[in-house]
């Protein structure tokens, strides 16, 4: 049962559900992180990948019987992950701020709350840390504002390090248009960020040999 | 190569994804195309931008027991709608019987005693 394929399983879940659930079991063992992955890239933390994650799979349950299979399972289920992370994102504002925990470097124990989300490396110290989380807030804004298809395609590509490839057939879509949209939607991000927080400034590292760089923002 | 042809290389100049031949004569064409230098620096910085800021997860992976957890959820709210539809059809059976004991009670043909002229038919 393991090896069919996911209009197969989509088939048998239209006929089984709500009764039996393994057709449906077996589609979130295939997608439970590939979703996850999307979504925590979104959040960079547990907790809300973890809650979006769930009401994508319960977003899918509900649908399969009306899913006409016009489009590719794998199409629709990146469809909806994107769009849950995406309106997530217009929540969490209203919602009050989340308490995330500060690691300290040193001790790596819990030394002090931050109203925003921090999970960062081991070597970051605090200030990095918070430098880091301002820039995801401002990322995240920016990705709120964005044309919804453009805030897909970068999700998929550069937060997901999803191929070209891949997300052109995930998205049943010709190779060069899915280029061609995503260097426009990177353009699209840059004057956005431009206007909402500052130009990116990018320095590079002798240590890191030029491939990976150090990122600021820098306001003007 | 022209303008149209190298912005179409675009993308791939970003991802590094051309063979060595290729990408020196997209570089060498750069020169000549200033909107096509600036769009190239734009997409790298962006693409770098958001790459970075991932770089701390590069091994993700799903949290453990999550897919049971997630499971449970989705069996759990299944089994609520289920409960649901049994409540709100035995709901609506005593509804109904309710309707027709009030019925009963208030026709006189039924129970003659709560009629206002039984005494006197007597």
């Amino acid at each position: 049962m393991v090896s069919l394929t996911d209009e197969e399983l989509v088939k048998r879940c239209k006929a089984e559900l709500p009764g039996d659930t393994r057709s449906y079991e077996i589609l979130v063992q295939r997608y439970i992180s590939r979703v996850y992955s999307v979504v925590y890239r979104v959040f960079g933390n547990k907790e809300e990948a973890e809650d979006i994650t769930q009401e994508v799979f319960i977003k899918v349950y509900n649908g399969l019987k009306k899913f006409e299979q016009q489009a590719s399972f794998s199409t629709w289920i990146y469809r909806i992950a994107t769009n849950c992370a995406l309106d997530s994102l217009d929540k969490m504002q209203r919602r009050p701020k989340i308490q995330i925990r500060l690691f300290n470097s040193k001790d790596q124990h819990e030394t002090e709350q931050n109203d925003l989300d921090l999970h960062a490396s081991m070597e970051a110290v605090p200030e990095e840390m918070v430098v880091r989380s301002e820039l995801r807030e401002c990322i995240n804004n920016v990705l709120k504002k964005l044309d919804r298809e453009q805030a897909r395609l970068l999700l998929l590509r550069d937060f997901d390090d999803r191929s070209y490839e891949e997300i052109a057939k995930v998205l049943e879509s010709g190779l060069s248009a899915v280029k061609m949209r995503i260097h426009r939607a990177r353009l699209a991000f840059q004057r956005l960020f431009g206007q909402m927080c500052g130009s990116i400034h990018l320095s590079y590292s002798a240590s890191t040999s030029g491939s990976s760089p150090k990122v600021k923002t820098k306001k003007e | 190569m022209n303008c149209d042809e190298l912005a179409a290389l675009l993308p791939d100049l970003v991802d590094g994804a051309l063979s060595e031949a290729v990408r020196a004569e997209a570089e060498a064409a750069l020169p000549r195309c200033p909107q096509c230098q600036q769009e190239l620096e734009i997409a790298r910085q962006v693409h770098a931008l958001l790459f970075q800021l991932q770089t701390e997860h590069a091994s993700l992976h799903i949290p453990a027991g999550f897919e049971s957890r997630l499971l449970a959820k989705v069996r759990a709210q299944n089994s609520g709608k289920e409960f649901l539809d049994l409540s709100s059809k035995a709901f609506a059976e005593w509804l109904l019987e309710f309707i027709e004991l009030v019925g009963g009670l208030l026709d006189p043909r039924v129970n003659g005693s709560l009629s206002p002229h039984s005494g006197t038919v007597s």
